[in-house]
């Protein structure tokens, strides 16, 4: 195989047909200067089968493979030499672009952010300023004085070392076209997955809109009616036909505005197989005549030549995936298959990695991708914005009125919080459990102990939970554990982090060997903790993740509620408010009915990991616990 | 809530140890119980000390690894999977700071038998497979309580009467004694009702299954509960006395918990969590389509005044795919009807 830093599969072409191989041998020559005897001599047969041609020009090496009748084209760009500086979107609705004036000469050095060239669009006269990278400036594409430049042709070339500038000096149009699709924003939706954008000068700018995969299981459909006749305007999300699957009759919605220009399936097409060209979308109204007699073969033909990424309209292999578009949309929760490195390089350069398409093996992202990848300009998508504001006042409304938010950015906590919390719970299989625990005498001790503590001491209900947490902690120690891959780890400390309330959030600091101190001794670790945490003075080490949690949310009025576990910790115990009720007496009146009494009662809930506790180990803890609760002179023991 | 700094899980940072130790290099050093690490030169990056070189220090020393059950806690655990933990290893880590001075973490492993990596990886699956629906309702025992006195000496226990009734329960409500088959993902209707119940053994959670439970008498569910607690006990079951079901109870109501929400037992669809009997303080209870005459009934002194009752919360676990909002309701509402007049589940 190549070594080489970039690698785009261009255009694949199942079923190696001659019909097939010239427009294939055509595009190959556009791409770099290779002697056309080198193709001859290639003589494309089915004989090639399964054998791969590797082609070295200038610029870039080609290569052909012949799998299975299949050709697959791969071209290496020899990178690191030079990159395109394309015409960039100075306004939100600039187009195109007149050069005024080079601001560097050929072989000048450029600084991140350094003014390169003075642009007029039609409304001013600006400054680009290039951000990407600073290298030289090695060759001028388009010479001072050139009008009419489209958004993101390119312009000129930079390189990142010096020694470079030479070889960057042969660069030809064909390579750079190679790279001028890149910032085309290429969108995979759901709705559309395989569509292929191409502008000429033959067609006008267009989209080749395949017929989408509405099920997760379907292969082909019937296209039983187009809800949108040629001309019409497509509003992003309109519904532009039904089609029939297998399962039922689906509203296409196409994800993007523009114009239906040419509808290439006509209504009652049964058996159209997922991809395949439907119609064509235009983003200009006065584009859409234009498109009478366009053709599907056209498009094929055509695509090669434009050295455009287009999916074949035959069945799609495994390779025909890795499109080079760079940019896909994934939902949020798919995977991303990145290489460490891609995966380094993005943070560097502060790259959101998830819309980057991936051309690597089963499209991961490898560092190339990264490299490549320009970030969707931000001017485009308030073209659009503006775009739908103009045209529907409706739409307009909800345009502002999405905007009524604010974005707060993570703090670290929250971050690592989050990351925490929802792993806890796709990992650890919780249960929960609830017991009410009568309070009256552990309220009516704390009372007298307070009242001797000479200062010393103020304890808290939550005091005599921690206490008695750690009492049924040591008689049911399966409950003081971690689940491990071979094995239950089970503890014989006893450390509690414990849930304090300040203004700068809630924190679960650690209260060490809990089961060895006694009440006036954990009371004022909790003090001291709590002191600190409202100075926001938690040492790291009074942060650390002890072998059970007590969370308490009483003071907020909670009568109950399930805590997620704090993993490596196997439960959590949620501890809700007091209440007072009536509750039927113990003792009998006299004229035999029976009597109330009022009751303070205490709402606890143990959130267990079921791998380590089953229900009757954890169900025999709070029954510990409630003991504990209940009759607090046996924490005395 | 929880709000606690990623750190690493008991970092054993401590003055008279460098920074950072590897792994092997921290393990080897508890297990030789090696103090003086600054006697052992580091060969590795940054000065760092190396698996070898605490290997070669050892070997030099002739040093043997300390006996790991000479530092066995004297704590024995009271639970009772501890008594199954053949190979039990105490380790431990230095660990300074100030307020734990000079003691250590020190804790056991205990490896995992069958029955644990079964319900490991059972309950997990279920919890990530399975959209849990949780619905509670409280149920008046009060009749089942004397019911159970006036058959004495037969003893039938309050467990034996919620089995009867879930299983009456799915027999009038067949929507609820039914699975998620994942391959058509559809509803699968089980043919016959045959109801689980949780076990709690030494070796961990089983559930033993009462075949056809709605075609048997209190008796017979009695009798055959116990048994069958009793072979799970002595784990004599055999596999097809435990594989199947249609539909879990758990009850851990002799612990006295409230109420509680169990995991569904994959691929069933549905657990009933049975709470503890506790005894309130009630108002004669009115249903909605009591309120028309809600003035005329209150009038009344004994619907009016507060009585003592004893009550029971279950909860149900349900798959959301097959139970929906309304079969849930149903179910419950079904249950509690033949759990609140016992008298209608003899015939």
């Amino acid at each position: 195989m190549l070594k080489s830093n970039s690698l785009r599969v261009i255009k694949q072409i199942t079923s190696l047909e001659s019909k097939n191989v010239t427009p294939l041998i055509n595009s190959v020559r556009s791409f770099s200067t290779i002697s056309k005897q080198t193709i001859k001599n290639s003589n494309v047969s089915s004989k090639l089968n399964n054998t791969t041609m590797t082609i070295k020009s200038s610029n870039n090496i080609n290569q052909i493979s012949f799998t299975n009748n299949s050709v697959l084209l791969r071209f290496y760009s020899t990178k690191s030499k030079a990159k395109e500086i394309t015409m960039p979107a100075l306004s939100p609705t600039m187009e195109s672009g007149n050069i005024a004036k080079w601001k560097k000469k050929e072989g000048d050095k450029i600084e991140v952010g350094q003014a390169i060239a003075e642009i007029e669009t039609d409304k001013a006269t600006m400054d680009f300023e290039y951000e990407e990278q600073s290298g030289y400036l090695a060759k001028i594409l388009v010479p001072e004085g050139s009008k009419n430049i489209t958004v993101n042709t390119p312009i000129a070339l930079i390189v990142s070392k010096k020694e470079d500038i030479e070889s960057a000096k042969d660069y030809k149009g064909a390579s750079s076209t190679t790279t001028q699709e890149t910032p085309k924003v290429q969108t995979a939706t759901k709705e559309a997955p395989k569509k292929a954008a191409a502008s000429t000068k033959s067609w006008p700018k267009h989209t080749v809109v395949g017929l989408p995969a509405l099920s997760p299981t379907m292969e082909s459909g019937g296209l039983s009616k187009w809800v949108k006749k040629v001309g019409d305007k497509i509003s992003a999300g309109e519904v532009i036909a039904q089609v029939e699957t297998d399962k039922a009759t689906i509203d296409f919605e196409y994800q993007e505005s523009g114009f239906l220009a040419k509808i290439l399936v006509s209504e009652g097409t049964s058996g159209v197989s997922v991809d395949q060209p439907v119609c064509i979308v235009v983003p200009k109204k006065e584009d859409v005549d234009k498109f009478a007699d366009f053709t599907i073969e056209d498009g094929i033909q055509e695509e090669p030549a434009q050295e455009r990424p287009v999916e074949s309209t035959s069945t799609s292999t495994s390779t025909s995936s890795s499109s080079s578009s760079q940019h896909v949309e994934r939902s949020s929760g798919d995977r991303i298959f990145i290489s460490p490195a891609a995966k380094f390089t993005a943070k560097e350069k502060d790259i959101d990695y998830s819309n980057i398409a991936g051309t690597g093996p089963n499209n991961r992202i490898i560092k190339a991708d990264v490299l490549n990848y320009t970030p969707q300009p931000k001017q485009q998508q308030q073209v659009q914005t503006q775009q739908v504001a103009r045209e529907s006042p409706k739409q307009q409304q909800q345009v502002s009125t999405s905007q009524n938010y604010i974005d707060v950015p993570h703090s670290n906590i929250r971050r690592v919080t989050a990351k925490r919390l929802t792993e806890s719970k796709q990992t650890i299989p919780h249960y929960y459990l609830t017991m009410e625990c009568r309070v009256d005498k552990l309220l009516k001790m704390r009372t007298e102990l307070n009242s001797k503590s000479e200062n010393k001491f103020k304890l808290s209900i939550n005091d005599f939970i921690i206490k008695a947490a750690s009492a049924a902690l040591k008689d049911v120690p399966t409950v003081n554990s971690t689940w491990m891959a071979d094995a239950v780890r089970k503890y014989h400390n006893i450390d509690i982090n414990v849930a304090v309330n300040t203004e700068w959030g809630l924190f679960t600091p650690i209260v060490r060997d809990v089961d060895k101190r006694g009440l006036a001794s954990i009371s004022n670790s909790v003090k001291q903790l709590a002191e600190k945490a409202n100075a926001n003075k938690l040492t790291p080490q009074e942060f650390e993740t002890g072998t059970f949690t007590i969370s308490n949310l009483g003071m907020f009025g909670i009568k109950s509620f399930s805590a997620v576990i704090n993993p490596p910790q196997a439960a959590i115990l949620a501890v809700g408010t007091t209440e007072t009720r009536y509750v039927p007496g113990t003792a009998i009146t006299a004229d035999g009915q029976p009597n109330f009494e009022q009751a303070t009662i205490l709402n606890v809930t143990l959130s267990c990991d079921h791998r380590v506790i089953d229900g009757a180990i954890g169900a025999e803890w709070l029954q510990k616990f409630k003991d504990y609760m209940e009759n607090p002179l046996k924490l005395l023991l | 809530m929880n709000q606690i700094i990623g750190k690493r899980f008991f970092s054993s940072s401590s003055s008279s140890l460098p920074e950072y130790l590897f792994p092997s290099v921290r393990r080897l050093l508890s297990d030789y119980n090696i103090v003086n690490v600054s006697e052992i030169k580091p060969t590795g990056p940054q000065s760092r000390l190396l698996k070898g070189d605490i290997l070669s220090y050892i070997q030099s020393k002739n040093l043997k690894p300390i006996d790991s059950r000479t530092l066995q806690s004297s704590t024995t655990a009271s639970s009772t999977t501890t008594a199954t933990a053949t190979t039990s290893k105490v380790f431990q880590v230095d660990k300074e700071n100030e307020k734990r001075a000079g003691s250590t973490v020190k804790f056991e492993d205990i490896p995992h038998n069958n029955i644990r990596k079964v319900i490991a990886t059972k309950l997990t699956q279920s919890k990530h497979i399975i959209p849990h629906l949780y619905m509670t309702v409280e149920c008046d025992i009060s009749k089942v309580l004397s019911l159970r006195q006036k058959l004495l000496p037969l003893k039938v226990s309050v467990n034996d009467f919620v089995l009867r009734a879930v299983a009456l329960a799915l027999k009038d409500c067949p929507e609820a004694n039914a699975k998620w088959n994942e391959t058509t993902q559809e509803i699968q209707l089980n043919p016959t009702v045959d109801v689980s119940f949780a076990v709690s053994t030494d070796r961990g959670l089983i559930t033993p299954i009462i075949k056809n439970t709605n075609t048997k008498q209190l008796g017979d569910i009695s009798k055959e509960s116990k048994e069958l607690a009793i072979a799970a006990r002595d784990s004599k079951l055999k596999p097809e006395q435990f594989i199947g079901g249609t539909f879990s109870v758990s009850n851990l109501g002799m612990f006295g918990i409230t109420h509680f929400n169990a995991i569904i037992n994959y691929p069933q669809a549905g657990i009933l969590a049975i709470g503890t009997g506790r005894r309130v303080i009630k108002n004669q209870q009115f249903t909605t389509a009591d309120l028309d005459k809600l003035d005329s009934l209150l009038a009344t002194s004994e619907a009016a005044k507060p009585q003592i009752i004893d009550i029971m919360d279950v909860t149900l676990s349900g798959d959301n795919r097959v139970f929906t909002d309304e079969i849930a309701a149903k179910f419950l509402d079904t249950f509690k009807k033949y759990i609140s007049n016992p008298e209608s589940m003899l015939l």
